[in-house]
């Protein structure tokens, strides 16, 4: 006990030093023990407040420590982050994006991990693998912070939902799987109902934390062997999308379609509500969509047009000539959780985030035959609307996890809402069990952080999603591929394939 | 107004009075129009059924009337400290801008008044320059007043327009009052506070208006300053509502049935909310528009 | 205009000291003035450093440490051939909306003055206001309904025999929806300002008017417009000189790729140059060149204002 006061204030006086000061070793790694000690924890902004909602109780009597809870806003948060941390504001652990890491790591302003970790979380080790530690560390292999995987390897993430009930009453009985079938579906409908209904109608932006939202739909790219922003070829060089032999000819397909009115004409101005306004009201027979998108989209429709779940149908990725099918993996680090070099003590919070993995199960998912319940194969059903109600906030307060125990039990996350559900089932689980060969790796998903990467690869993003639409719309042909490649040459395009190469290089 | 009536019966209406009257009854039936039909729309999808609110079926009225979505936004954990900081900062920030404001208007309203050009030049150019948000930032950290309501009401302890509307009006008022005043002996801020103000009640009320419209809206400042939950104000807890409504739907959406918290219908509610404070302050502000000059008029 | 006798010329002194009180009461808004909006001046420097927040020990002690660089952020400003064009579209689109929307609120409160029935003038006042405390999303979502290709307006259109207008995918109309747009949200907040200068008049003035035959626009013409005429001159003259700092965030709600050539304005192409890079220097190199632009636009104007119609904001 005297040891311990002894420690407390060693510890205080030795961190007097100011946001970006120096690392002090030995009094630092000394553990407070739950009770004295407050954590103060922020993460991406919210609704609810994370300090009055269930569960924070249920964490603070499982852990036994207390929490204070921040948020950062829903927009700005970058600067915001940025401004507080080098302004000395008290953190302790800060779950942050990709990008705020790469920034945090690059103006050195968070505490390395390995020693914390060995002494106190050596199951938060376990929950992931070597791959993912690296993608947290820098060249020397000293950890910068916790990763949290997105809860699935293989998603289909972004789909088109069709009304199954007007295909069939205009006479098509089977789901297009090949781009051409696909082409002639939409020709059909256009043929029979005319000006009546919008055929498709999108793009539509998932809100889905690690995908590059594309405004073209991600399962017509694949059949012309489109699965990223950044690809390799056959040789494993790095290119970029307009590289790709398939570009071309995907854009002269997506302008032909819009050309024949096969297409929403408000294509550019679309936003994902009035996407979802068009399906569910029943204007349009077919919609990009995703899981947060079928969520409303889904159930409005049903009862707005009177069909049921059995009338709806989704479109996986499909297939171009000779059977060119690629979708890209969905597997990634979605947050990570970093300590920033002022907190005073950081052996406490790898203990906090340690006993939280420990009590994972019953954080975020409850206790069985109260919360969720397991079906003959294993998997885990949830018991709604208590499931919803008492864990569905829980998501928010993960740091360490388990990731292969997590994923295998967090589909059940997924079935409490029929419409994603249903979706799901449609799309993922169809393509994982019977195509699950298109699914393509990406060799960049656990990247560790590249400096003109993080700066300029948003800005390509825009300007390669603007011009595929304003080619889509008309306003730009397909030569102006040309000025395009300028423009991206300009932001430094080249900068940033080198450092990718010289990352596949170096793995 | 009671002169104006009597001349009017006197002389009678005119031609050219009844038609700019009925211009005017036409003109602001059509604005109002134009300006409340989708106001209704906005109203009426924060109280309909999901379905109808995704589906875009809400026209005017609502579709499907439910409380589900407002209770949601109300009952909500965040909503009411960050109501009661908003109307805090509000009622203590609008108090001191008027004072501050009309401090300064009157001696810079006086013609005379040495040293006015260069003040009101000092005004204009801090209207034009701006430092950036850092330094700003670092301003509120070395007060020690992050955090605080205090960060959210001091950079609004004047604004630069408001004071320029309020010296355009002292300017406009007619001298002779403040002359006899000065004669009998009253001294400059006796005038101001006895004299100038009650004459002033449009004015104040149409800028204290302002400055309370400015205090209730404002997200950036709140948003940069705050760090504490507690903190938050309504415009914060409502911004980050809208933006982060997909995902909120999609967490608490369970079951099949449809949920009427959706993502278009939380953000019609929430925007309704925050607009009717202001909407029910009006009406009040409005009794004094009309007061204004017959309150100590000048007759000889 | 106020005017004052005064016999003999006094001297800064004399006049301070019989009139301390006006300049002690000057002291609380030059205090606020002072902290909040001079001291942060200190940070225009950063347009002209290679700034890194997290040097030094704070964002502040930053600035003095980062590097200088001169004018390198104003040259990659400059240097890109959008830059004309998107300077272009800012004038085109902010003068159009001075044009069409800046006599409208005068109007309407000069209307709603006449307007005798309490309860009408009441309530409308109020409602026209309302549309102000819209976020521009939401407008963009109203607009949306009622001008998307399929929305009311076009289904109106094309029931009667006419071709859909894509009001917003058309570079032809886009300009117009945001002039339109825009005049919907603000005309009611701004007549309030007018209003209240209008009671602010002499009503005598109105009678004597009336007395000598004056007819209504007369009255108009010659006393309720000359009474409000420092307001409409102070408010022309923010207008334009703000005509490069406005519309960003309806423009960017607004927009979309098939409209850019027509609707891009400065600020939202820089924001797309500088997207998902936290870029301080370019936003305040960026902020800098318009508060210059704005300053020479504002003393320029007031200079014409002095010599044409007397009136000097300053």
């Amino acid at each position: 006990m005297i040891i311990l006061i002894a420690c407390t204030v060693f510890a205080k006086g030795a961190s007097e030093a100011s946001a970006t000061g120096e690392k002090k070793t030995g009094t630092k790694n000394a553990l407070l023990g739950p009770g004295n000690v407050t954590i103060k924890s922020v993460y991406q902004n919210v609704t609810f407040d994370p300090n009055t909602d269930l569960m924070a109780g249920l964490i603070e009597k499982s852990t036994g420590y207390k929490a204070e809870y921040f948020t950062l806003p829903a927009q700005n948060a970058d600067e915001k982050l940025a401004l507080e941390v080098a302004s000395g504001v008290n953190y302790d652990i800060i779950r942050c994006s990709r990008s705020q890491f790469n920034m945090l790591l690059a103006s050195n302003a968070l505490m390395p991990l390995n020693d914390l970790l060995d002494e106190y979380g050596q199951d938060i080790i376990a929950g992931h693998t070597q791959e993912t530690w690296d993608a947290v560390s820098d060249k020397n292999k000293v950890i910068y912070g916790i990763p949290y995987k997105y809860a699935a390897d293989k998603e289909v993430a972004s789909f088109i939902v069709c009304r199954k009930d007007l295909m069939k009453k205009a006479g098509i009985t089977e789901m297009p799987i090949t781009l051409d079938e696909f082409y002639n579906t939409l020709v059909t409908l256009k043929k029979y109902y005319g000006n009546q209904y919008i055929i498709l109608t999108g793009p539509y932006l998932p809100a889905t934390e690690k995908n590059e939202n594309w405004k073209f739909p991600k399962v017509i790219a694949s059949a012309f062997g489109i699965w990223g922003e950044w690809m390799t070829d056959e040789n494993g060089k790095v290119i970029y999308m307009t590289e790709a032999k398939g570009f071309k000819p995907m854009l002269e397909f997506m302008n032909k379609l819009y050309n024949e009115g096969l297409l929403d004409p408000d294509w550019a101005v679309s936003t994902n509500d009035s996407v979802a306004e068009k399906f569910s009201s029943g204007k349009a027979i077919m919609a990009c969509s995703s899981r947060t998108g079928c969520t409303t989209m889904s159930p409005a429709v049903i009862k707005n047009v009177g069909i049921t779940y059995d009338d709806l149908s989704y479109i996986s990725p499909l297939e171009g000539k000779d059977g060119t099918c690629t979708y890209m993996m969905t597997e990634a680090i979605s947050s990570i959780s970093v300590i920033p070099k002022s907190c005073k003590h950081p052996a406490d919070v790898i203990n906090w985030c340690h006993l939280k993995l420990q009590d994972q199960l019953y954080l975020n998912f409850g206790i069985e035959g109260t919360h969720f319940t397991y079906d003959a194969d294993g998997n885990m059903t949830p018991n709604n609307p208590l499931f919803a109600n008492e864990r569905g906030n829980s998501y928010w307060y993960c740091n360490a996890m388990d990731m292969a125990k997590y994923q295998k039990d967090w589909p059940a996350r997924i079935r409490k809402s029929e419409a994603q559900w249903q979706c799901w089932k449609g799309t993922t689980i169809a393509t994982v069990n019977s195509r699950d060969h298109v699914f393509v790796d990406n060799p960049f998903k656990f990247m560790t952080a590249q400096e003109n990467y993080s700066k300029f690869n948003s800005a390509l993003h825009t300007s390669l999603n603007d011009f595929v639409v304003q080619v889509i719309c008309g306003s730009k042909t397909v030569d102006g591929i040309n000025m395009l490649e300028k423009d991206l040459a300009a932001n430094n395009l080249n900068q940033v394939r080198a450092e990718l190469q010289a990352y596949l290089g170096a793995k | 107004m009671k002169n104006k009536a009597i001349v009017s019966k006197k002389v009678g209406k005119d031609l050219s009075e009844k038609t700019v009257s009925a211009i005017a009854y036409v003109y602001m039936f059509l604005f109002s129009l134009l300006a409340l039909l989708p106001i209704l729309h906005v109203a009426s999808k924060g109280v309909s059924s999901g379905e109808f609110v995704t589906a875009g079926l809400v026209r005017f009225f609502p579709r499907g009337f439910q409380l589900e979505t407002l209770k949601f936004i109300i009952l909500g954990t965040g909503f009411l400290p960050a109501m009661k900081n908003t109307i805090l900062i509000t009622g203590i920030g609008t108090a001191i801008s008027m004072v501050t404001t009309i401090l300064t208007a009157y001696p810079l309203s006086k013609s005379e008044f040495r040293g006015r050009k260069v003040i009101l030049f000092l005004y204009v150019f801090s209207m034009i320059f701006y430092g950036g948000m850092i330094p700003a930032y670092m301003v509120m950290r070395t007060l020690g007043i992050l955090d605080s309501i205090w960060a959210c009401i001091l950079p609004f302890a004047i604004i630069q327009f408001n004071m320029f509307i309020v010296k355009n009006y002292f300017e406009a008022l007619p001298s002779e009052i403040e002359e006899s005043a000065k004669v009998d002996g009253a001294g400059d801020l006796r005038i101001l506070v006895s004299i100038i103000l009650p004459m002033s009640t449009p004015v104040i009320s149409t800028v204290g208006l302002l400055y309370a419209i400015n205090y209730w809206n404002n997200y950036f400042h709140a948003m940069m300053y705050t760090i504490s939950e507690s903190m938050r104000t309504l415009q914060v807890y409502l911004y980050n509502l809208i933006n982060t409504s997909s995902e909120v739907a999609m967490n608490l959406a369970s079951g099949d049935g449809m949920t009427n918290l959706t993502s278009a219908g939380l953000v019609a509610a929430a925007v309704s909310i925050s607009v009717l404070p202001i909407l029910v302050a009006y009406p009040f502000v409005q009794k004094f528009l009309v007061k204004g000059m017959t309150v100590g008029s000048v007759k000889g | 205009m106020k005017q004052h006798c005064r016999q003999e010329k006094k001297t800064f002194w004399q006049y301070f000291r019989q009139n301390w009180v006006l300049y002690v009461m000057l002291i609380p808004g030059l205090f606020f003035l002072f902290i909040y909006k001079f001291l942060p001046l200190y940070g225009t420097l950063i347009a002209f450093k290679d700034y890194n927040i997290f040097t030094g020990n704070n964002p502040l002690d930053a600035i003095a440490k980062s590097p200088w660089v001169g004018f390198e952020h104003f040259k990659r400003l400059f240097s890109s051939d959008q830059f004309f064009k998107v300077l272009k579209n800012t004038l085109v689109i902010n003068g159009m909306k001075i044009l069409w929307l800046f006599p409208v609120p005068i109007i309407t409160a000069i209307l709603l003055n006449e307007i005798r029935i309490k309860t009408y003038k009441a309530v409308t006042q109020t409602v026209i206001y309302v549309p102000y405390f819209f976020s521009w999303v939401v407008i963009f979502g109203i607009f949306y309904s009622l001008f998307g290709s399929y929305g009311i307006v076009n289904t109106i259109i094309t029931k009667t025999g006419g071709e859909r207008i894509g009001f917003f995918t058309d570079p032809q109309v886009f300009r117009g929806m945001l002039v339109f747009s825009e005049g919907w949200k603000e005309v009611g907040y701004n007549t309030i300002i007018y209003l209240a200068t209008i009671t602010a008049i002499d009503p005598t003035l109105y009678e004597a008017a009336k007395i000598d035959g004056a007819n209504k626009w007369s009255q108009i013409w010659n006393i309720t417009i000359p009474g409000i005429l420092p307001t409409i001159v102070l408010m022309l003259i923010l207008k334009v000189g703000n005509i490069l700092t406005t519309g960003f965030e309806q423009v960017l709600v607004f927009y979309n790729p098939s409209v850019y050539d027509v609707a891009d304005i400065i600020q939202t192409y820089v924001y797309r140059l500088g997207i998902g890079q936290m870029n301080f220097p370019l936003s305040t190199a960026l902020g800098l060149f318009n508060s210059v632009v704005a300053l020479i636009l504002i003393v320029s104007s007031n200079a014409v204002s002095r010599k044409t119609l007397g009136r000097s904001i300053w």
